[in-house]
């Protein structure tokens, strides 16, 4: 099964018309995200990963207790059997903390996270407040391959969107409910696999979790940037093979460190056609291989 | 098959409830957003007017009125009446009742303890108490029993080592609050005795029982009446208080 998140907006061919492939294509405002259902997680386990994932990607580190605390309230709620809490609910949930007696400082972290939660909400809108949904189910259990059309969101949307189906895939492929192996493609997706500048956040990343882990499930990510400097050492370290298109200055000079190219190969590098590649598999030891890719219009 | 005809064909199957679809009756706990918040904020901040609560909430009157319909149908809140000094209507605010305290022990919120005996407007009238001293830096001391003879609402030791005691009249005849302010006068170490009523026309009767005292009684001289609603947070400016004069 392949995913692919479109976060740039030009992943097309019409090769994908092709019966044989079984693609699909799915625009952000057709999603139907119940983003608060845990697929299956201990809710505590779950909250914690949630507020992490949001947390690392919009610099909420200071309102992470607010943020978990407020979801362990919802989750102890009652509510009909299969629904989960809303989006909305949990900005509600914010907003009414007690804050009595509490000081300046909780107010503060209430208006950030719930400026940066009612921000994803106002961007995704209809698409991330479902109640219960077997969407995410669906889409990941299907045979073939599934793109989310994901451009028109903002950067931390589309990096919940990501989260979310990551964490689902590794959850449903662990408790054996999808078949490996699935493999989800990031195409364009700088903003969420780039490294972290903050000093706080340096130690986490939003996708980081599934691409240390999700191997030995079966899960594998496939990432595709302009810019091989800016990628996070969480992927650059994890990754078993590279494909090298034409890149030059820092660029080059990682790549010729980081894939252990010889100075022949990396001078190479610039001068690649586009439709040329080197390819290094690492899994085994590194060696370059020099080869041709056939033009997909 | 295109891509798009698999695709309209996928989300066909898709099995979803928009939190919009819910019905009612399946809406956690049957009560609207607005009015689990409103039940929220007035069980964290007892004594909260309802200006301050709408406020809050961002709601104009009649969708108030709406809310407080839909909590008094559960039995949830109680309105009360605030004292309030002056002219103009006193500020309500909502007692939650013991459906509402149910309702919130089910989303995992718990009030806190009261650290006063008596009602909820006499639990109101002490946080009042409780954040006039904490803004003047002093401390007070709730249900303190004076040698054994008489418990006082509130008490404070002065600097000079005797006691202020403050007592909260919401309830009784002015006969039964006098005898008790005299009990408390009686007491050795006790400089005042504050008796706070919720109306200015109380006061009024409260002096003019005292005052008919005989001369001969000292403890008369040790009390004292005010009003409460000096005490309120809302008010716009500082009223004077007989407890360190």
């Amino acid at each position: 099964m392949l995913i692919f998140f479109d976060c740039k907006g030009d992943f097309n061919s019409h090769l994908f018309d092709d019966p044989r492939l079984n693609i699909i294509r799915i625009q952000a405002q057709d999603l139907k995200l119940c983003p608060l259902d845990p697929m299956g997680m201990n809710t505590k386990d779950f909250a914690g990963l949630l507020t992490q994932l949001l947390a690392s990607h919009l610099q909420l580190f200071a309102s992470r207790r607010l943020l978990y605390e407020s979801l362990l309230n919802l989750y102890q709620r009652k509510r009909p059997k299969g629904t989960w809490p809303s989006w909305s609910e949990w900005i509600s949930e914010i907003e009414s903390f007690p804050t009595k007696g509490k000081g300046r400082r909780l107010i503060e972290y209430i208006e950030a996270s719930s400026f940066a939660i009612k921000g994803i909400g106002a961007n995704l809108g209809r698409s991330i407040n479902y109640s219960t949904s077997d969407f995410v189910y669906k889409a990941l259990s299907y045979q073939g391959g599934v793109i989310l059309q994901i451009d028109s969101l903002t950067d931390e949307a589309q990096s919940v969107v990501c989260g979310l189906f990551l964490n689902a895939a590794y959850e449903l492929l662990g408790s054996q409910k999808i078949s490996a192996p699935v493999t989800a493609i990031l195409d364009d997706a700088l903003p969420i696999v780039r490294k972290n500048y903050s000093s706080v956040g340096s130690l986490v990343h939003p996708i980081g979790r599934w691409i240390t882990r999700g191997r030995s499930r079966g899960l594998g990510i496939i990432v595709s940037t302009q810019s091989y400097s800016e990628l996070n050492e969480i992927i650059t370290g994890n990754c078993s093979s590279i494909l090298v298109k034409a890149s030059f200055g820092l660029d080059q000079h990682l790549i010729m460190r980081d894939c252990h190219l010889t100075r022949e190969q990396a001078e190479l590098v610039p001068q690649l056609a586009p439709h040329e590649v080197i390819g290094v598999i690492r899994s085994v030891y590194p060696k370059a291989v020099f080869g041709e890719v056939p033009f997909v219009p | 098959m295109s891509v798009e005809v698999r695709t309209t064909a996928f989300l066909k199957t898709i099995k979803a409830i928009h939190v919009s679809e819910l019905k009612k009756e399946e809406k956690p706990e049957g009560l609207s957003e607005r009015a689990r918040k409103a039940l929220i904020i007035t069980s964290s901040e007892p004594g909260i007017t309802l200006g301050s609560l709408y406020k809050r909430l961002s709601l104009h009157g009649e969708q108030g009125t709406q809310v407080f319909k839909e909590l008094s149908a559960h039995a949830m809140v109680k309105q009360h009446s605030l004292p309030r000094v002056g002219k103009g209507n006193a500020p309500k605010t909502w007692e939650v009742l013991k459906p509402g305290i149910e309702f919130l022990s089910s989303l995992g919120l718990r009030p806190e303890k009261k650290f006063l005996k008596g009602g909820f407007l006499h639990y109101v009238m002490a946080l009042w108490l409780k954040d006039f001293f904490e803004n003047k830096k002093r401390s007070i001391k709730f249900e303190f029993t004076m040698l054994g003879k008489k418990t006082f609402d509130g008490a404070h030791q002065l600097e000079n080592g005797e006691w202020l005691g403050i007592e909260i009249a919401l309830s009784g005849t002015i006969d039964h609050n006098l005898k008790e302010a005299l009990r408390g006068a009686s007491v050795s170490g006790v400089k005042r005795v504050c008796m706070g009523f919720n109306t200015e026309s109380k006061c009024k009767k409260f002096d003019q029982a005292l005052n008919k005292l005989p001369a001969e009684n000292r403890s008369k001289e040790k009390i004292r009446s005010f009003h409460l609603g000096k005490l309120a947070p809302f008010n716009e400016r500082e009223y004077e208080l007989p407890f360190f004069s």
